[in-house]
């Protein structure tokens, strides 16, 4: 009775803060914050009518997959829950760049969800966000894995681990480099500071995106080196083929009424 | 959305606004609300009768009316105590209470609104008054700290009511006071003030550190810089010479100097940013923040625009903790609803109006004026400008062309100034040394963007001076502001309509605009104008002529009437020049006025009796005459005016010949409007109302102005008799001649003609439609 005052007294003085950002309906008195019911079921299921790679995540229904054929086996496998594309792409875009961390809400449930689903919360141990140079940190004013990782640890109920990681090269992005370069430029990024708190570790490694993976290869590659266990990743878009995978008019459906309602 | 709070917020400032008209006893609204109330708890306690949907529209119907009660039945109990005590003004009372407000320094005394515990008249308890403004006289410079909020004095003086408005328009300080819950003055000398207990904890504290920073700063720089910081820091706006402010309100920029949520953004920046260090979270942001915003309102006092500006702070950090997405409009209506729920006369206090508008404005206009491509600098300060200019207007008359452009500069640089600034104050304690050059830098940038904005305030066109607009049309403005928004969706609507249609409402429009400026309705209005003791006659002809009849005095004074009291009333009516001036003789407390006047409004020509010799208030006139190129005649009994269609002035008094000089040299002067007419004597006695009987003229008026302010050495019955007033009006003020003299009252009141007196209620405002004299 007290949490319903509680939440009557919130609704009052925050008003708006619950509507679903996928369709932009009220979805007071739901479970999960900012997705309501319907549109979290779709995005959930999405990898039912949509083929994914099982380690990697990558969108294309094609075996073995052409992404992570050469992956190192530091990294355990990779669960992502939407393509990068259409609305989810300009989602995570304006969390990335426009810093909206009420987004990181609804997407870092869902993607706590579909870890949930994977049978990973047992595993996991920890969670650490990939990190973002301080100098970087610093310049954007925050990092939206730490803020994803925060959902998803709240969620999970697992601690989070930020200090343990940390990247020491300020290097331009990711974006824009082909395969091979990435996993040049990410060689030596990160490096691991008190190895303690991940010895033996099984860790959750957190990002909005995943590419071709070589991010979060070279964080894996360092975690595993100083001694964690077993190293999953979770990211809210993987890159898809779209000629490979389903008509575009399928997935494209769901609008971005995060941008409309401001 | 869902605002819900919104929603009753309004509801219950309408209810305000429903008893601030009908001002009902609060027994009446009491019984109406909890009669609503009943109502409500019968919806919302479940019985099942009532099929659902209907329940619903019936629980929120009987929400709003309980909301709308309770707002009139909470201002009609704000102001219960206004009239207990009717025959206590003027009698000398003693008393006890907490100071509640920093003292405000005038130019004969300071003044602070003292919250009582008991007053007393002869030993006597007067209960159920909360709160007097004392008006403490000459206090010593030094002892200012001793009357600082939060500490408990006793006084004992003399207890009197505010001065209410005196002209049409003017503001209304006993009504300003009223809202803030003060009904009484009390004036007392500082030896019959006495400190019985020093304030503690924070709030004194608070005060104590202001005065400190205030002395540290009077001691490193000069007085314009000081004012300038403490008004923008503190809202302390006691160190800006009049001359600053005029110009600040010229150039638009005053709403600098009301703290808000500028200043507060700033404050919580730099604690935030010295927290930064140590990594808190969320809850300890709220910790350190709600105190220290606390410190800040006890070092502000209560204005509406702190307090707004800190429940807002403090509920956005709410909505951090709670993880929950901040709805600004419901920040803004929670603020309102809990200034007005302490307060609620604030509903009509002008800072209030324009602190929420202007906040509204920005929330409400900011996105759309960036969809029209006018930036993120611009698109703030002009939607804030938008939001407000009906009400500055309203309230000032004054519509500043530069403000938008003053406003990039002089908020950009007052945020550097407040940072800087706010450092330096900190440092006030920790490291002295240190706070001078903080102190000294903002002092600099803060006199450098004074002087740019002195001078573009300078510039002619800097603003306009605009007659003040009825209410009707400033809702309208608003309907079309809030509409603004929502145009480009409906312009197929615009595009749709026959030119014919749009053609017609545009001339419409500009016709009754056209209507409301100059056709006056056709009506004739002379209103005596309340100049303290003196005369001052405003004649407005159906035709819109302006006629100015003596502009009052202040003989041994240097209190300007013609600046203070008849130029903002003709600005309100947005009136800038006076077709003919006449002076009806040339004694100060009629002239003065019309010499200040001369040089700040265009006159169209000026007339007065027959020269006097070596008269220093008619060489003057001469002079400003000969400057202003100001035709200048002199008239004598016999010739007559035509002011306009059917409004003729002729003049009976003086004769060609007449030999008399000062009051019975007065010009005597009959308006008539068709078959009205006013008798205006001027301050002739008994030798000149002889003599204007002797002449066997025709006196016989409507409506008489009595000679020489109601004076005993004017008293003539058969003067009276001559001219057979219906009505009659006293042009005084408070004065050591007795006058209005008690032989002349009797003589009106003795034969039921009413009189009407300046001193006892201000402007006396007579309109006639050609057939009768009414006041309205």
């Amino acid at each position: 009775m007290q949490g319903s005052w509680r939440e009557a007294l919130l609704d009052l003085l925050f008003p708006g803060s619950h509507f679903c950002y996928f369709c932009a309906k009220n979805t007071a008195g739901q479970k999960i914050k900012g997705v309501c019911g319907e549109c979290g079921g779709k995005i959930l299921s999405l990898e039912r009518t949509l083929a994914s790679c099982r380690r990697c995540g990558y969108f294309a229904p094609v075996s073995p997959c052409p992404n992570c054929l050469e992956w190192e086996d530091s990294l355990k496998r990779v669960i992502t829950v939407v393509p990068y594309e259409g609305a989810y792409r300009e989602m995570i875009q304006s969390l990335k760049y426009q810093g909206k961390h009420d987004l990181a809400i609804p997407l870092g449930m869902l993607m706590a969800e579909k870890v949930r689903t994977a049978g990973l919360v047992k595993t996991v141990d920890i969670i650490i966000p990939v990190p973002l140079h301080p100098l970087r940190e610093k310049e954007r004013g925050y990092n939206q894995s730490l803020w994803l990782a925060e959902t998803i640890g709240r969620r999970l109920k697992l601690p989070l681990q930020t200090d343990a990681l940390i990247r020491r090269s300020y290097l331009k992005t990711q974006t824009g480099l082909g395969k091979n370069e990435r996993v040049a430029n990410m060689a030596q990024a990160f490096c691991v500071i008190g190895e303690e708190k991940i010895l033996n570790k099984n860790i959750l490694l957190v990002d909005d995106i995943i590419t071709t993976g070589a991010t979060l290869l070279a964080c894996a590659g360092v975690l595993r080196q100083k001694g964690a266990r077993e190293i999953n990743g979770v990211t809210w878009a993987a890159g898809s083929k779209k000629n490979l995978s389903e008509p575009e008019g399928n997935r494209g459906k769901t609008e971005n009424y995060a941008s409309k309602l401001r | 959305m869902n605002r819900a709070l919104l929603s009753i917020t309004c509801a219950f400032m309408a209810g305000i606004i429903i008893d601030h008209t009908l001002r009902w006893s609060v027994t009446i609204w009491l019984a109406l609300a909890g009669a609503a109330f009943l109502v409500m708890a019968f919806f919302y306690v479940d019985i099942g009768r009532i099929p659902a949907g209907k329940k619903k529209k019936a629980k929120v119907v009987s929400l709003f009316l309980c909301a709308i009660l309770l707002g009139a039945c909470w201002y009609s109990l704000s102001r219960i105590s206004e009239n207990i005590y009717p025959d206590l003004p003027g009698k000398y009372v003693t008393g006890e209470g907490t100071i509640v407000t920093y003292p405000r320094p005038g130019e004969y005394n300071a003044t602070c609104t003292v919250a009582l515990q008991k007053l007393e008249y002869r030993g006597q308890l007067l209960p159920g008054l909360d709160k007097v403004l004392l008006k403490i006289k000459n206090p010593a410079a030094g002892k200012g700290a001793a009357f600082l909020p939060g500490n408990k004095i006793s006084f004992n003086g003399l207890i009197s009511l505010p001065s209410g408005a005196r002209n049409p328009g003017e503001f209304n300080y006993r009504e300003y006071l009223a809202n803030m819950g003060v009904f009484h003055m009390v004036q007392c000398d500082q030896k019959e003030v006495r400190l019985i207990e020093q304030g503690r904890g924070f709030r004194i504290a608070a005060a104590k550190g202001r005065v400190r920073i205030s002395e540290y700063l009077a001691k490193i720089m000069p007085l314009k810089e000081r004012g300038l910081l403490l008004g923008i820091l503190f809202g302390d706006v006691t160190g800006i010479t009049p001359a600053d402010w005029e110009g600040y309100q010229r150039a638009g920029v005053l709403h600098l100097f009301a703290v808000s949520g500028f200043n507060v953004a700033f404050v919580l920046g730099i604690v935030w940013f010295l927290l930064s260090f140590f990594q808190p979270k969320p809850v300890w942001k709220l910790a350190v923040g709600i105190p220290v915003l606390l410190g800040y309102y006890f070092l502000v006092g209560w204005t509406a625009s702190i307090v707004r500006a800190t429940l807002m702070a403090v509920l956005s950090m709410l909505a951090v903790l709670a993880d929950r997405k901040k709805d600004i409009y419901t920040a803004l209506s929670l603020a309102a609803l809990i200034i007005l729920l302490i307060s609620p006369g604030e509903l009509f206090q002008v800072s209030f109006q324009l602190s929420f508008i202007a906040t509204f404005g920005i929330v409400y206009l900011t996105p759309y004026l960036n969809r029209r491509g006018l930036g993120k600098i611009l698109a703030p300060t002009l939607a804030a400008q938008l939001a407000t200019w009906p009400l500055v207007i309203y309230y000032f008359n004054q519509f500043s062309l530069i403000a938008p452009f003053m406003n990039i500069l002089a908020v950009g640089a007052c945020g550097i100034v407040t940072v800087i600034a706010l450092l330096g104050c900190m440092l006030v304690w920790l490291v002295p040394l240190l706070a001078s050059p903080l102190l000294l830098t903002a002092g600099f940038i803060m006199y450098l963007v004074s002087e740019c904005v002195l001078f573009a305030a300078g510039l002619e066109w800097a603003n306009l001076l605009l007659p003040t607009p009825p209410i009707p049309v400033i809702v309208l403005v608003y309907g079309v502001l809030l509409a603004l928004p929502y145009l480009p969706r409906y312009s197929w609507l615009l595009r749709r309509l026959p030119g014919i249609v749009k053609t017609g409402c545009v001339t419409v429009v500009f016709l009754a605009l056209f209507w409301q400026a100059f056709l006056h309705q056709g009506k004739m209005a002379v209103t005596f104008l309340d100049v303290g003791q003196g005369d001052s006659i405003f004649i407005q002809t159906p035709g819109g002529n302006t006629v100015l009849i003596d502009g009052g005095g202040s003989p041994g004074s240097d209190y300007a009437v013609g600046e203070k009291v008849i130029k903002p009333f003709l600005d309100r009516r947005g009136i800038r020049k006076i077709d003919l001036m006449v002076m009806s003789h040339n004694h100060t407390d009629h002239s003065e006025g019309l010499i200040e006047l001369i040089p700040l409004v265009r006159v169209g020509a000026f007339v007065m009796p027959p020269a006097e010799e070596n008269n220093e208030n008619e060489q003057k006139i001469r002079q400003l005459c000969q400057k202003f190129k100001i035709p200048l005649r002199e008239l004598t009994a016999g010739q007559s005016l035509k002011l306009d269609q059917h409004v003729v002035m002729e003049v009976l008094h003086p004769p060609p010949d007449d030999l008399e000089s000062g009051n019975n040299h007065s010009l005597v002067l009959r308006v008539s409007y068709q078959k009205t007419s006013w008798l205006l004597t001027g301050d002739i006695e008994n030798p000149a109302l002889e003599n204007l009987l002797n002449t066997k003229k025709d006196l016989s008026a409507d409506f008489l102005k009595l000679p020489h302010h109601g004076s005993v050495s004017s008293f003539n019955p058969d003067f009276y008799q001559a001219v057979s007033p219906q009505a009659v009006v006293i042009s005084v003020g408070v004065n050591f001649f007795n006058q209005p003299h008690p032989q002349v009252e009797d003589y009106f009141t003795a034969r039921e003609i009413p009189l009407y007196n300046t001193r006892e209620q201000g402007a006396v405002i007579t309109e006639s439609d050609g057939k009768n004299i009414s006041l309205p």
